[in-house]
């Protein structure tokens, strides 16, 4: 299944594999997470907030030289993580790559049980928010 | 003394595993396990007694309709009611006060009158009375906490005028864990000429409970919080009350004769209120649920659950950057914990602890008042029942202290 994932989503995907322990799989993800580049405050808005999440999760992005750029922040740092999964996985892909990928490899890491719209960890609307974000894009004249 | 090794042998789910790890539930405020005799029973009910209740004359359904009247009368020795016409099924403690709302304060406010609640209600004794005033031109007042999480008892009176027609506040709350003193904040409601709801979603499960000593008019509980099944919610309401209070939805059941075009006569309190199949074999089993505590006794649950929130408290208190949300004294507060860790996320505590087996519950727990008064995103909460352990407890806090080693969390100079 990882094997269709663009490279970087997959090194994570991979990353997050090579353990068995949720606890473990979490570290690894506040690992990712802290990796992720900070965003400035102006993009903290309400247009860029993910409704549903238990934490305040800002994401956006949009073409840049055909290729779509991501970038978001979460207050969760597991949260965080996950976002960062998607953010960073998925940027550098045209519209057209991103809705391509489906949001199944997330289940067989283990660290989101299923893929339903939960607040808890709110992966289902931030995925929902970046296919959204790739969509008007690919609407937009991006391919 | 009560052999707690031998209760959880009740309750099947407890030797559960949670990631791999002994499964550590203290998430009891949101809902409670169910022992195996409740468990049985439910499934006995559908085995050998299925049926609808107060139509057909056969067999069967007169042995469902009675394992259902028997629950009434249970409920209504449980809490002390003066009869079981007092005690009125409805789905959870929401819709009892939902029911409160759309019959007797519909027919009884009117525009220009108010509604008493607290700052520490849980949105089910919030969001009915506010969608009532929104129709019906009432005002909501509200009374404040202070940052022990302790009502402000001396702004009682001043918030008490005679426009209150009804006081409605939680015994226990299931944020801060506070047991509001529910006999003086009655009494001093009444002695105003306010009529009273009491919500015991969090009261009933873990004090012993009696009406009549209490005072008010109406109170409010859920099954699932104290041993029974979910879908069953109780309205115990005084009886002249019920009686004079108009239906709250239509429907079979709740009526005494239909006529066409109109004409319609209702039924007798409490069946005027249970309109259509209710959940049956849910009220049946929870007679089971009320047998296991009695066998226990009320005063046990307490005892062991105020013994666990000691414990509980005194070891937190040495977790670097614990922060509690509600009062330290053991005679005003119940076995619920709700906290954060400065510097840590809530939600990010919840779900390590989660992969750790420890179930607690994060959010904003159906209080957003609350987390605005403390200027919190969220808390975390652990709550406990008289099947938790001190081993338990013990696990709990040295998970969070990995929680705070793994969130990098920065150590805090006091
Ligand atoms: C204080 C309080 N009131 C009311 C409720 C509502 O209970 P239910 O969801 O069973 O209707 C709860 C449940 O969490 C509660 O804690």
């Amino acid at each position: 299944m990882t094997e269709a994932l663009p490279p970087k989503l997959k090194a994570m995907v991979e990353e997050l594999n090579s353990v068995d322990d949720l606890t473990d799989k979490y570290e690894i993800l506040i690992e990712i997470g802290g990796r992720l580049e900070e965003i400035p405050e102006e993009a903290k808005t309400e247009a860029n907030l993910v409704r549903g999440c238990q934490s305040v999760v800002h994401v956006y992005g949009g073409l840049q030289d055909g290729k779509m750029a991501f970038r978001g922040h979460a207050d969760a740092m597991i949260v965080n993580g996950l976002l960062t999964l998607l953010v960073e996985g998925l940027s550098g892909l045209t519209p057209r790559e991103v809705l391509a990928v489906s949001p199944d490899f997330i289940k067989e890491t283990g660290v989101v049980k299923a893929l339903t719209p939960s607040r808890v960890n709110g992966f289902y609307n931030i995925y929902e928010r970046v296919k959204a974000l790739a969509l008007a894009a690919s609407n937009a004249g991006g391919k | 003394m009560l052999d707690v090794e031998k209760i959880r042998r009740d309750f099947p789910i407890l030797s559960k595993t949670l990631e791999g790890k002994p499964l550590v539930y203290l998430d009891n405020a949101a809902t409670t396990h169910k022992p195996e005799s409740v468990i049985r029973a439910l499934d006995n009910f559908y085995r050998q007694d299925n049926s609808n209740i107060h139509r057909s004359t056969h067999g069967l359904a007169n042995k469902a309709t009675e394992d259902y009247e028997r629950t009434r009368r249970h409920v209504a020795r449980f809490i002390g009611a003066a009869c079981a016409q007092e005690i009125v099924f409805t789905r959870n403690a929401t819709e009892s006060i939902n029911l409160v709302a759309r019959s007797w304060a519909a027919e009884n406010l009117k525009a220009g009158d108010e509604i008493l609640v607290t700052e520490m209600e849980h949105h089910a004794n919030v969001v009915p009375w506010q969608m009532l005033a929104r129709e019906k031109g009432l005002k909501l007042k509200v009374l404040p906490f202070d940052d022990q999480g302790l009502l402000k008892m001396d702004e009682l009176d001043s918030l008490l005028t005679e426009k209150v027609k009804l006081f409605a506040f939680t015994w226990v709350s299931n944020v801060l864990g506070t047991v509001n003193p529910v006999e003086e904040l009655v009494r001093r409601a009444k002695a105003r000429g306010a009529a009273v709801l009491v919500d015991a979603a969090q009261a009933a499960p873990h004090l012993g409970v009696d009406v009549r000593k209490l005072g008010c008019d109406f109170l409010a509980f859920s099954a699932h919080k104290m041993l029974g099944p979910t879908g069953v919610g109780v309205l115990w309401g005084r009886e002249e009350l019920l009686d004079a209070m108009p239906p709250y939805q239509g429907g079979g059941s709740m009526i005494e004769d239909v006529r066409l075009p109109e004409g319609t006569t209702w039924n007798l309190a409490p069946w005027k209120f249970e309109a259509g199949t209710p959940d049956i074999a849910g009220v049946a089993c929870f007679d089971a649920a009320l047998d296991y505590l009695e066998a226990l006794g009320m005063d046990e649950v307490h005892r062991r659950e105020a013994e666990l929130t000691a414990l509980a408290l005194d070891r937190l208190q040495r977790v670097e950057g614990f922060r509690l949300y509600g009062t330290r004294d053991p005679s005003r507060r119940g076995a619920v914990i709700s906290f954060n860790l400065e510097g840590a996320n809530a939600s990010d505590l919840g779900q390590l602890l989660d992969s750790m087996g420890v179930a607690v519950r994060t959010g904003k727990l159906c209080a957003h008042p609350i987390m605005r008064h403390y200027g919190v995103e969220g808390m975390a909460r652990a709550s406990f029942y008289f099947y938790n352990t001190g081993e338990e407890v013990e696990r709990f806090v040295q998970d969070l202290q990995r929680c705070r080693k793994i969130l990098g969390v920065p150590a805090v100079k006091a």
